[in-house]
């Protein structure tokens, strides 16, 4: 039971920000994502996909296997997307889409919070957090 | 964000969003929070006949005194007049309020900042007591997340769903009749996927509904059968802040039928001014 809460404290908790730390935290795209715009606003990002196993890898290029991951993004998505270049922090962005799309706030940081967290996730993206230099 | 529930309207800046609401239109309760870590709190109450203002701010105050336990409580009550006191105290937490008596709705209405810290909340408070609106009409204000609607004053909250995007309340009228008021973000990336008359009749679950567009905007109407109420729904679109906004009331009672300007739209067609 005290390793369980050990390790919740150590490392349950490493990872999560709090709000105020989360609206100055600044996303940023990870360089390896490529992306055109299409004409209706909406983006197509293609992502390498790279196995740490050098045997996968090369079972992968055997196969034939598809080498990039897609994402498409929605006109909305793109452009958050816009703004991911490390020096936008959150709140800036949420204001914009409250600006653009006539959002609440409370609408803006929760789909845009929802928005980063999908892009993070599928490595799209990362968040700095502190002071910019 | 201006706030609105059972007609009690406080004005407030973009940065509060309601964090708990509770109790219904005899009594009730509503917290707001704001990004800095600021709360309003909202207390109403009716009463029998015209309470002593000053009474009845003690009794809340030796309440709130006694949770402060070992932090010293420190208050200070200024009555304005018959009907309306103001005060402030130190605790726990700091908070500066004002108890209003309304005589049209024999109610007793508290607004309160508190701040857990000892920034200054009188600019805070002088202006939100200010522009405290309570109506005493027909119709109440309900304004929530975006949704900005006026309703009969007999309704009773049932079920919510205040989520970003999508903001829903339902109302009962006794038994017999359901009033759910939705209001729907984003309203041009919508309307750009979908016909607006063929999403309104999906968005509402009105599958059978004769549609009228009524230059506001559009009624649908299905009828009821033996087992079934009667559905009702006006449904307007506001381009200025890209949302789309419905009334749907489910009765066999011709007298509830919604009206223009429950939604906000006046008879001419124009948008009811609102804070």
């Amino acid at each position: 039971m005290a390793l369980d809460r050990l390790f919740k404290r150590w490392i349950g908790n490493r990872n999560k920000l709090d709000p105020e730390q989360f609206r100055k935290a600044r996303p940023i795209r990870n360089p390896v994502v490529e992306w055109t715009t299409a004409e209706d606003g909406s983006l197509l990002m293609q992502v390498p996909i790279e196995s740490k196993r050098k045997w996968l890898q090369k079972i992968a290029i055997k196969a034939k296997w598809p080498t990039t991951r897609q994402f498409e993004l929605e006109p909305m998505g793109a452009f958050v997307w816009q703004f991911c270049d490390g020096q936008h922090s959150n709140e800036t962005i949420a204001r914009k889409l409250k600006e653009r799309y006539k959002m609440n706030r409370l609408e803006a940081e929760a789909s845009l919070s929802a928005f980063l967290q999908t892009l993070s996730q599928r490595g799209l993206i990362s968040l700095l957090i502190g002071t910019k230099k | 964000m201006a706030f609105a529930w059972y007609g009690i309207e406080l004005d407030l800046d973009d940065e509060w969003a309601p964090v708990s609401i509770e109790g219904n239109q005899k009594q009730g309760y509503a917290r707001l929070g704001s990004t800095r870590a600021h709360q309003v709190q909202l207390r109403w109450d009716t009463v029998a006949k015209a309470p002593s203002i000053s009474d009845s701010l003690e009794r809340y105050l030796a309440r709130i005194g006694k949770d402060s336990r070992k932090a010293a409580f420190t208050k200070e009550i200024n009555v304005a007049s018959e009907f309306e006191a103001s005060y402030r105290y130190s605790g726990r937490a700091s908070a500066r309020g004002s108890i209003r008596y309304i005589p049209d709705r024999n109610l007793v209405v508290l607004v309160e900042c508190v701040t857990p810290g000892k920034d200054s909340l009188s600019a805070a408070h002088q202006k939100i007591s200010a522009n405290l609106k309570v109506d005493c009409g027909d119709l109440y204000h309900w304004q929530v997340l975006g949704l900005n609607v006026y309703l009969p004053k007999d309704l009773e909250v049932g079920k919510r769903q205040l989520f970003a995007g999508r903001t829903t309340i339902q109302f009962t009228a006794g038994k017999h009749t359901l009033v759910t008021a939705e209001r729907w973000g984003l309203a041009s990336e919508l309307l750009a996927k979908h016909d607006f008359l063929e999403w309104a009749r999906a968005a509402l679950e009105l599958p059978r509904a004769n549609i009228t567009d009524e230059d506001v905007g559009i009624r649908l109407v299905q009828k009821g059968h033996l087992l079934t109420r009667t559905q009702t729904a006006l449904v307007g679109l506001y381009p200025k802040e890209n949302r789309i906004q419905s009334v749907k009331v489910q009765s066999n009672r011709s007298e509830w039928n919604p009206e223009w300007r429950w939604i906000g739209f006046s008879k001419d067609g124009s948008e009811i001014e609102t804070s």
